[in-house]
């Protein structure tokens, strides 16, 4: 009797414990932090530019991206072109004629830094400013279709395109070419844009200090609400450690992480949250039709069929990274599945390069990247091609010299991370399977494999789709290009190895952090008390 | 002496254009294309033209190599050719920064390394010489960036003694030698264990020589014999040694600066060769080379200090 009753008290106990502890627990109230001040740690050394039309290195986007806005753009924190929303723009519509397109800019919205207001001139300014082959931006392509930009008045501009331009609003966003300058700034300040950046979103510029940080301060007369944050430090630390040490010592509140499970599983276990975002960097092998014996579609099955994406997935980690098996990635427009997917069969690849002529197998060599997302990737394909007698040799040599060689039609085998805006077919598969994209020709971007040229290809869906502005028609146009491309085995889509972010619970950002390399900070982004 | 100077600074002329001759070429070996890098994927061809018109990088090498030479004969450093901002002024700010690294950590190196050498020495194959032993041994072995995440770890985490991001511009002179200590230990400690090491066999190898003996035969209390007379006379290889270790420590500066987040030509230097910024990367190494050379003539300098015998002729 006096057990059970003891046993009852403690039971009780512990159950008050419990209590106590779960409520003394850091869950975060809604009240603010005194100090509304956000501390992004990113992975650069330093900036380049942080000038949009310019920028390409992640840890330039948080900056530019808190500063600048564009006509239209993505839901906060996600790349979504389906659902796309004004911005410098109220409201937009496109003529009966398919290539004359009209946008009503927002009226009183005002530059940073008393550069004045945000008129037509800017927009037109803006697009020129891309367009032209003089001042060299890298994203000139992205509005290549762009005839001419006039503005009708002070808050109307008219875009009319060489041809029908279904993607239109989607390169007008807040990304890349989208990006709206201040035509007044960037003639006053000249090269000093390039880290002097002036724009008219949430935050407005303070100071850089060159390797060490940059400083933006709440934009108090930002159109769309005053930011709850008073500042935004971004700084500087290429130290994957040292970066993780800074978040757990308190001293900033957000930080990129190696998208590795071991990163993922330790901080979400120290009680940080953990962002995995996409669209990212898809991999993809592409065989060289030209060379031998790749030139045979019985050796490039073997090899397909030799590789088993599972365990590729595996040693990456669970969380990082998601199998892709169309040569349009999961999450484009047009994306299917119904493709030829050459499963894990390594007898099956066996019996298919006898039938080829080798029956021994035979050997390869190729030159690979030296990054740790290149390189490791490769290794454990060289290893599954092993056991199917396929002897891969793997020269390594870093990173910028490795994109060098496979344009010059160096390797046999190539792989490829990469990622298009926007996310349609339309970039993407022709920027890999188009004949006109074939490394050395004048119009070169990425097709390593000849494709197109060396086999008749998918040209024709692919220009077909280009100028349909109707979607459905589009994707059905994709679908038949990305089963003739597997079933051509010219390539064999890998895995999408995902971005990795971790913050501070009490880092509210108003919104779900869904795409994007970096967190991104809007109006909405608050510090709750801790 | 002057004769001496002259001599001295004539080959380290000969030196730099060495260095930036075999600096110029070694960069274009390497195939990779610096439009492609800096503009990226997404690059059109004519962006990737207009950027190698710009920077020159469509002319002839010679071309290249010759306005290079001219340049520096002018004391020009040039520009960057992905900010293009003037190279001699971000190196002239950042300059600073790796020059307190690289003096406090050979002070360090010194302060500590030459009195434990000695000591060391002096009691030969005691616990105090194994311990030392064994310390230089482990800092021999040790990658300064992993001494970096080490001391950090401890300092910075468990006892909160120091921050984590070590950003210097904004401090006050007290602030910035607060901040100076643990990325100059990460490479004083490295450096310290060179120098015991030396310090112990030359100690060692002297204690041997005639003049100890006389001298201890003399009477001399053996911390005169010590520190008067055997430690004058193994200073030069030990001076030497530091100087010859500036070069280390400016390497290990890069990996320094980098875990610490201190600004630094470290860093400016691994960001210009990740972007193949040829110019940066250029003038980057040919102030390196400077410091080299300046650091060894004024090492040599010294050894008059040392030794009365020695005379610049």
């Amino acid at each position: 009797m006096k057990t059970r009753q003891l046993t009852h008290r403690f039971m009780i106990l512990l159950a008050a414990a419990t209590a106590l502890v779960l409520l003394s627990f850091p869950g975060y109230s809604e009240e603010l932090a005194k100090e509304q001040i956000a501390r992004l740690a990113v992975d650069v050394a330093d900036i380049g530019t942080v000038d949009p039309h310019f920028a390409v290195k992640i840890g330039e986007a948080p900056i530019y991206r808190s500063v600048y806005e564009a006509l239209l753009r993505h839901p906060p924190g996600v790349i979504d072109i389906e659902n796309i929303q004004p911005a410098l723009a109220e409201r937009w519509e496109v003529a009966p004629d398919k290539v004359t397109w009209t946008f009503h800019l927002r009226k009183g919205v005002q530059w940073h830094e008393g550069y004045g207001e945000f008129t037509a001139e800017d927009v037109t300014f803006s697009i020129g400013r891309v367009l032209d082959p003089q001042v060299g931006s890298p994203f000139r392509k992205n509005l290549a279709a762009v005839e001419r930009v006039t503005a009708k008045d002070p808050f109307t501009v008219e875009i009319k395109t060489k041809s029908p331009v279904p993607d239109l609003p989607a390169l007008l966003v807040d990304y890349q070419a989208g990006y709206i300058v201040c035509k007044k700034a960037v003639e006053k300040l000249g090269k000093d844009i390039n880290f002097h950046p002036v724009g008219t979103g949430p935050f407005t510029y303070q100071s850089y200090k060159p390797q060490e940080s940059f400083t933006l301060a709440a934009n108090e007369s930002y159109w769309r609400g005053k930011p709850v944050l008073k500042k935004l430090i971004i700084s500087f630390i290429p130290d994957n450690s040292t970066r993780e040490l800074a978040l757990r010592n308190g001293e900033v509140d957000a930080i990129n992480i190696p998208a590795k499970q071991e990163w993922i599983d330790r901080l979400k276990k120290a009680g940080y949250d953990v962002n995995l975002t996409s669209p990212a960097n898809t991999f993809v092998l592409l065989f060289n039709l030209k060379q031998k014996p790749l030139d045979d579609i019985r050796v490039r099955q073997a090899l397909c069929h030799a590789i088993s994406r599972q365990e590729l997935i595996n040693f990456l980690g669970k969380n990082v990274a998601k199998p892709e098996y169309s040569p349009l990635p999961s999450g484009y427009v047009g994306h299917t599945d119904d493709v030829v997917r050459y499963p894990h069969d390594p007898e099956k690849a066996k019996k298919l390069l006898s039938q080829a002529g080798y029956p021994n197998g035979f050997k390869l060599s190729m030159n690979i990247s030296n990054s740790d997302i290149y390189l490791p990737p490769m290794q454990v394909i060289q290893e599954q091609w092993k056991t199917v007698g396929v002897d891969l040799a793997l020269n390594v040599v870093d990173h910028p010299t490795y994109h060098k060689l496979i344009r010059q039609d160096a390797n046999p085998v190539i792989i490829y991370g990469a990622y298009r805006y926007p996310l349609t077919g339309n970039v993407y598969l022709t920027q890999f399977y188009h004949s006109d994209s074939i490394i050395g020709k004048k119009t070169a971007v990425i097709n390593f494999s000849h494709y197109g040229d060396a086999l008749p290809g998918v040209d024709k869906y692919l220009d077909d789709a280009r100028f349909d502005l109707n979607v459905e028609n589009q994707k059905a146009l994709w679908v038949k290009a990305q089963k003739q491309i597997k079933a051509d085995a010219v390539s064999f889509p890998l895995f999408t190895r995902l971005y990795a972010m971790a913050k501070a619970k009490y880092l509210d950002l108003g919104f779900e952090q869904k795409s994007q390399s970096v967190y991104d900070f809007r109006e909405t982004s608050r510090i709750l008390k801790h | 002496m002057k004769a001496y100077l002259i001599k001295r600074i004539l080959s380290a002329l000969v030196i730099m254009w060495a260095v930036a001759s075999i600096v110029f070429f070694a960069m274009r070996l390497v195939p990779a294309d610096p439009a492609q890098v800096v503009l990226g994927d997404y690059a059109t061809e004519e962006a990737l033209k207009t950027f190698r018109h710009e920077m020159g990088l469509d002319r002839p090498l010679w071309a290249q190599y010759t306005e290079f030479m001219a340049q520096l004969a002018r004391g020009d450093l040039g520009r960057s050719m992905i900010t293009n901002r003037p190279i001699g002024d971000q190196i002239w700010a950042l300059f600073p920064y790796t020059f307190d690294l690289a003096i406090s950590s050979m002070l360090i190196g010194a302060i500590i390394g030459i009195p434990l050498g000695v000591w060391a020495a002096i009691r030969k194959n005691s616990a105090v010489d194994y311990i030392s032993r064994i310390i230089a041994l482990a800092g021999f072995s040790f990658p300064a960036f992993y001494l970096g995440v080490l001391l950090l770890l401890v300092f910075s985490v468990e006892l909160g003694w120091f921050p984590i991001i070590h950003q210097v511009r904004t401090g006050s002179p007290a602030e910035h030698l607060y901040k100076l200590i643990l990325p100059a230990l990460s490479l004083g400690l490295i450096q310290a264990s060179y120098v015991t090491r030396l310090t112990r066999s030359s100690m060692l190898e002297a204690l041997n020589e005639d003049y100890v003996r006389t001298a201890f035969a003399k009477g001399l209390r053996p911390k005169n014999v010590y520190f008067k007379h055997v430690l004058k006379n193994i200073m030069i290889p030990v001076v030497t040694a530091i100087g010859l270790y500036t070069g280390t420590i400016l390497g290990g500066a890069i990996l320094t600066e980098t875990v610490f987040n201190r600004p630094g030509m470290g860093k400016l230097l691994v960001g210009a060769i990740n972007q193949r910024d040829y110019t940066t990367i250029q003038s980057g190494l040919m102030v390196f080379a400077f410091i080299v050379v300046v650091v060894n003539l004024i090492v040599d300098l010294t050894y008059c200090l040392f030794d009365p015998k020695v005379k610049y002729e």
